[in-house]
């Protein structure tokens, strides 16, 4: 942490030109800190905007909140065997039926999720870790948490 | 970070007892000496709104010139700020109200999670893996049996892998990260 003499930063002087309204200077300063990976020179600087980390983190965690408060969340379906995915807004489907019968009718197949059948396939999903697991065993909000991408399994695969 | 908290807050303190003092005099608008580079609009901020500014001492770094500009920011997106602090506060390490831990059968490559909340007993949770996984195997899982070719086992908070079953139910939920059904005989049985 750099330290810097405060009290030769404060001088008095007059100043003619009106002053913009404080409403105007603090969106743009929203805009700024809210995406600050629009110019790439501000990115590099590591010092800007001018506060400690600790706000910076909370802005970040706050711009994650925002990614997750936006209507959208894009996530890559394979089907096996198919060598070209498909991307798909989980945020548009109310729970796993509607999800479940989307599928079916973008992959032209019946698709099953929560149990094991050897005649259809099955949606499993690939998690934060890293891990396969199958769709429909928690609850839809955790899915949505979680999430990283589809792939549909055909059924003598499992 | 905590040998700083105080020199950080005395810091700010001093600055904004220097602006308040300056600003009585009168004279016209304080120059805070800003570069042009670093600020496109100057703001006035009157001396009622900086006294607000006292608690923002350690998120703020007060030896930049342009902080002034931030405060405006700052008022405005208190609220949202502490939904993200909510946001982190929720990756506690509590158990919380879901208890889902993952569970993989030796061999598969997809796994499942459990709500053990759900369960309540070691004979519940052994129902529902056997009907998560029974159809794997060619007569079930038959989880703590004897004659079970099955066995369960588990990684603790620690990451060490124990039996299901050796400790008491309520504190078998508080540790357990994970659980694997593990095939007693190495050998592969074709299924």
């Amino acid at each position: 942490m750099e330290v810097s003499n405060s009290c030769s930063s404060f001088s008095s002087s007059s100043v003619d030109s009106t002053k913009p309204s404080p409403s105007e200077s603090s969106v743009n300063l929203s805009l700024s800190l809210t995406f600050p990976s629009t110019s790439p020179q501000r990115e590099a600087r590591q010092d800007w905007p001018p506060i400690k980390s600790r706000l910076r983190d909370t802005l970040k965690g706050r711009r994650l909140l925002r990614r997750g408060d936006d209507t959208s969340l894009f996530v890559k379906v394979y089907m096996e065997g198919v060598p070209i995915g498909r991307k798909l807004d989980l945020c548009v489907f109310s729970g796993y039926e509607s999800l479940l019968e989307n599928l079916s009718h973008m992959f032209d197949t019946s698709i099953i999720c929560g149990n094991r059948d050897r005649k259809h396939h099955v949606l499993t999903y690939e998690d934060k870790d890293g891990d396969w697991m199958m769709v429909g065993d928690i609850p839809w909000d955790m899915f949505l948490e979680t999430v990283r991408r589809l792939k549909i399994t055909r059924p003598e695969r499992y | 970070m905590d040998p700083n908290t105080p020199a950080d807050f005395f810091k700010g303190s001093s600055k904004f007892h220097t602006y308040y003092s300056q600003t009585k005099k009168g004279g016209g608008v304080i120059d805070l000496g800003l570069s042009l580079r670093t600020i496109q609009h100057e703001t006035y901020l009157p001396p009622a709104r900086m006294i607000g500014l006292d608690g923002y001492g350690e998120l703020i770094d007060w030896s930049q010139p342009s902080y002034n500009s931030i405060t405006q920011l700052k008022s405005e997106d208190t609220g949202h700020q502490r939904l993200a602090q909510g946001y982190y506060n929720n990756e506690g390490e509590s158990r919380g109200k879901y208890a889902y831990v993952k569970v993989n059968l030796d061999g598969l490559v997809v796994g499942r999670k459990v709500c053990l909340v759900d369960q309540g007993a070691y004979a519940t949770l052994a129902l529902q893996l056997n009907d998560m996984f029974g159809m794997q195997t060619v007569s079930g899982l038959r989880l703590f049996q004897t004659e079970s070719e099955f066995s369960l086992v588990y990684r603790d908070r620690e990451g060490i892998w124990r039996n299901v079953g050796d400790v008491p139910w309520k504190e078998f939920v508080e540790s357990v990260d994970r659980m694997r059904i593990a095939r007693r005989n190495d050998a592969l049985l074709p299924f």
